[in-house]
């Protein structure tokens, strides 16, 4: 047999639960100095919750402003918990309207009677607060989704804020349907038992997935450290060679992937020139230009320096060469500028594809490698392919490298 | 003290704390499992609350306390302390919370089945592993000491009333002074509840500050070499010119390795990340750890010295120049011969950003090139041609 529930210890529960809450993420905002912003408002929410549920359970006052000062903590604590969800991820939040929301519902609020019988007061409050609980959900479910987490686990994150919301608008149907079940949270009646108790494990929840924001947001942006080249968002050199690593292995299995290295011509001279804030530019500018020319599936990596790859898997020497043709094009194309001053891109471009006998990545990054010397030895600004076969007839590494490559 | 508290129904507290852990259970899981957050602590943690959701579900018939509850609860215990232990990243050996839990469960054994007397040992033995949880926290959490000391609460309340409680079990507090159980003591399981989730959400934050300490060391160092990365160098200038502006001294010592091309031409794109590595070690343990040393682009880096005037600076840059002449890299069975040019530029008032500094430098070392390679030059003062 279960216990009988005691209304008095889940209030007592309750406001433990918020109170723990409102030094966590003080601690959280004040300590660690992380999306302090969204972390006060979580603490003051919480802080907002727990006096709520004090003040309805403190007899003998005037119940009037009692009830005032209730509805607005209530309505402050998801005005703020609305707030949250898009500061925690960092973006831009208008707390105007919700705060003349707040203030505009408290003032009507004071007009309707409260108590037994005021459903239209029940109504009013709980409806607000649900709106906004549902609105938070739905800015948990885009803003994971905007950072790419998989569709089912942003919704399963978005679910709390749904089930609150869903929560607080039952309470006001539930009271137009039976007056006299909802009014006093500390009733023995059935419906305000259960409802502290989801209160509580949704107090849990909504902490928990704000939390978890938080926690995401830190993950993915130590994954993009290590994953990623800081300047041009490109995949860094470790992060490519995982990748062609495990495009090896398919190799064995008869499919092939081709590799496009490139380098960007005259780099040294544009630095020269125009200074190391337009290389970098240049270098941003050359990763932004080539990204479309891929397709999802494939890979652009930055070697080092101004040297870059793109890793296209199931693709051939041919398709390879297509993509390559049409990034040389299209850099040459391009304009751009730094300071008003034009410079001319260009890249030079050695493909290759991967064959059954090659061991490792390694030797396919090699001809590649080759092909690129190749185009440069060619003047610049071409494409040039190294099959597998070539390499064979080629003289020993080192000798022959200053012969000019027919093609 | 009761008075004017309204009274508390233990029951329903315990079965709020029921929840509570069954929560955290799945916070763990969570943490560990999905985003592979220090799983094996995780797994851990989520096991501590787990069973403890299990032992005091209020439909386990009492009847069970010697045999289940009470052992079990002492294996909860090792487990929270295993797993900040963990979290911690101290030490990786648990040999002295698994011979803590052993004794605990053959000293249960040995009194079966005396149930004050077990109850009285699973207090005694809870205490102490919370103990060494809080010791572990005490020297491993990265906070300021307030924030430490505020972690370290829950654990010393859990151990202070599990001390108290045991010592009236076995009647060493007078009569009425001693602690009731959980079951029956409302305020007790109420702090119970506050102890229960402090613990779990101090041990999340614990996590977020790791999270926190690894974003900022990626966003400030190189990969490669382990130095500042520019924009923490950048960073840095910038914090250093204010105080030039309010009248200290500063120098700027930016080099180049010389003939970096050829080393990862002849040694392979490895080897010339050796070459990096190499001159940042040689280098690193020359300087001072107020200096500040990062890697400003490919073959180039820069060192930051406070209150260091022009003169400072030129000895310093000599003394490194010729550290790194003595000492070549050895790549696998080669001995490679390393040098690098140097530009000194000491910091002056109104520059904005450090900007015209590290310009100063930069040309000065391209003087060095320019000269010979393997020297430290001077940058040029005012009018003075370079």
């Amino acid at each position: 047999m279960m216990p009988a529930t005691d209304p008095v210890s889940m209030i007592a529960a309750l406001v433990a639960v918020f109170s723990v809450a409102l030094v966590i993420w003080l601690l959280i905002a004040a300590g660690l100095r992380e999306s302090s912003a969204a972390c006060l408002c979580l603490a003051f929410a919480n802080a907002l919750q727990g006096g709520a549920l004090l003040l309805l359970r403190t007899p003998e006052a005037d119940p009037r402003w009692l009830d005032m000062g209730a509805d607005l903590m209530l309505l402050g604590a998801f005005g703020l918990i609305r707030l949250a969800v898009p500061l925690m991820a960092e973006r831009p939040v208008r707390w105007l309207p919700i705060a003349v929301l707040v203030l505009v519902v408290t003032g009507l609020l004071t007009r309707l009677p409260a108590g037994p019988g005021g459903v239209a007061h029940l109504m009013l409050l709980d409806g607000t607060m649900g709106l906004l609980c549902l609105l938070s959900a739905r800015d948990t479910y885009r803003l994971l989704r905007a950072r790419e987490l998989r569709p089912g686990l942003a919704a399963m994150f978005g679910v709390p804020f749904l089930l609150v919301g869903l929560l607080l608008l039952a309470r006001p149907l539930v009271a137009t349907m039976s007056p006299s079940g909802a009014e006093a949270l500390d009733l023995h009646s059935q419906f305000s038992i259960a409802w502290l108790w989801t209160a509580l494990v949704l107090a849990l929840a909504l902490n928990g997935t704000l939390a978890f924001l938080l926690l995401m947001k830190l993950v993915l942006q130590i994954r993009r450290l290590t994953l990623r080249d800081p300047l041009t968002d490109a995949l860094n050199r470790r992060a490519l060679a995982e990748a062609m690593a495990r495009e090896h292995h398919r190799v064995q299995r008869g499919h092939t992937y081709a590799l496009v290295l490139l380098d960007m011509d005259r780099f040294k001279q544009l630095n020269d020139t125009l200074g190391h804030a337009a290389g970098d530019a240049a270098l941003k500018a050359l990763v932004a230009l080539l990204q479309p020319c891929l397709r999802e599936v494939d890979l652009l990596g930055r070697l080092g320096g101004e040297e870059f790859c793109a890793l296209l898997p199931y693709t051939d020497i041919a398709g390879a060469a297509l993509v390559a043709e049409r990034m040389r094009h299209l850099l040459e194309r391009s304009e751009f500028s730094w300071n008003g001053q034009s410079w001319p891109l260009s890249a030079s471009f050695g493909i290759t594809e991967s064959v059954a006998t090659d061991e490792d990545p390694a030797d396919v990054l090699r001809r590649a490698d080759e092909a690129l010397y190749r185009a440069k030895a060619q003047g610049r600004n071409v494409v040039q392919a190294v099959e597998a076969a070539d390499m064979d007839r080629r003289p020993p590494a080192g000798s022959g490298q200053g012969d000019p490559v027919p093609s | 003290m009761m008075a004017r508290m309204p009274t508390l129904d233990a029951a329903t507290l315990l079965l709020v704390i029921t929840v509570v852990d069954v929560f955290a259970c799945g916070v763990w899981l969570l943490l560990g499992e999905v985003l592979r957050i220090a799983p094996r602590a995780s797994r851990r943690l989520a096991l501590h609350h787990g069973l403890l959701a299990i032992v005091w579900w209020p439909t386990v018939p009492p009847a069970l306390e010697p045999l289940l509850g009470l052992p079990v609860t002492l294996i909860c215990a090792g487990l929270l302390t295993a797993g900040v232990r963990g979290l911690m990243r101290l030490r990786h050996q648990l040999n002295d919370v698994v011979a803590v839990v052993l004794v605990g469960l053959a000293a249960h054994a040995v009194v079966y089945p005396d149930l004050t007397a077990a109850r009285a040992i699973s207090n005694v033995f809870a205490a102490v592993l919370a103990l060494m949880a809080g010791a572990d926290i005490l020297r491993g959490a990265g906070f300021r000491r307030p924030v430490t000391l505020l972690l370290l609460m829950p654990y010393l309340v859990l151990a202070g009333a599990a001390l108290w409680r045991a010592s009236g079990l076995l009647g060493w507090v007078p009569a009425g002074l001693g602690l009731a159980g959980l079951t029956t003591n409302a305020p007790l399981a109420l702090v119970r509840l506050v102890v229960n989730l402090s613990v779990t959400t101090g041990l999340i934050a614990l996590v977020l500050q790791r999270l926190i300490a690894r974003v900022r060391h990626l966003t400030r160092r190189d990969p490669l070499t382990g130095l500042l990365n520019r924009r923490a160098i950048e960073e840095h200038l910038q914090r250093l010119q204010s105080q030039v502006d309010r009248g200290r001294t500063h120098a700027l010592v930016l080099l180049d390795v010389d003939h970096f091309k050829r080393i990862n031409d002849e040694l392979g794109h490895a080897g010339g990340d050796a070459a990096l590595h190499h001159l940042a070690e040689v280098l690193g343990e020359a300087l001072r750890t107020t200096d500040c040393f990062g890697r400003v682009g490919g073959e180039e880096f820069a060192v930051l010295m406070p209150d260091t005037d022009e003169a400072g600076a030129l000895l310093v840059a000599e003394r490194l120049r010729r550290l790194l002449q003595e000492r070549p890299l050895t790549w696998v069975d080669k001995i490679w011969p390393m040098s690098a040019s140097f530009g000194v530029a000491a910091m002056r008032l109104g520059d904005a950003h450090g900007k015209d500094a590290m310009a100063r430098a930069d040309a000065a070392m391209y003087a060095a090139k320019a000269r010979g390679r393997n020297r430290v030059q001077r940058a040029p003062l005012q009018g003075e041609p370079a």
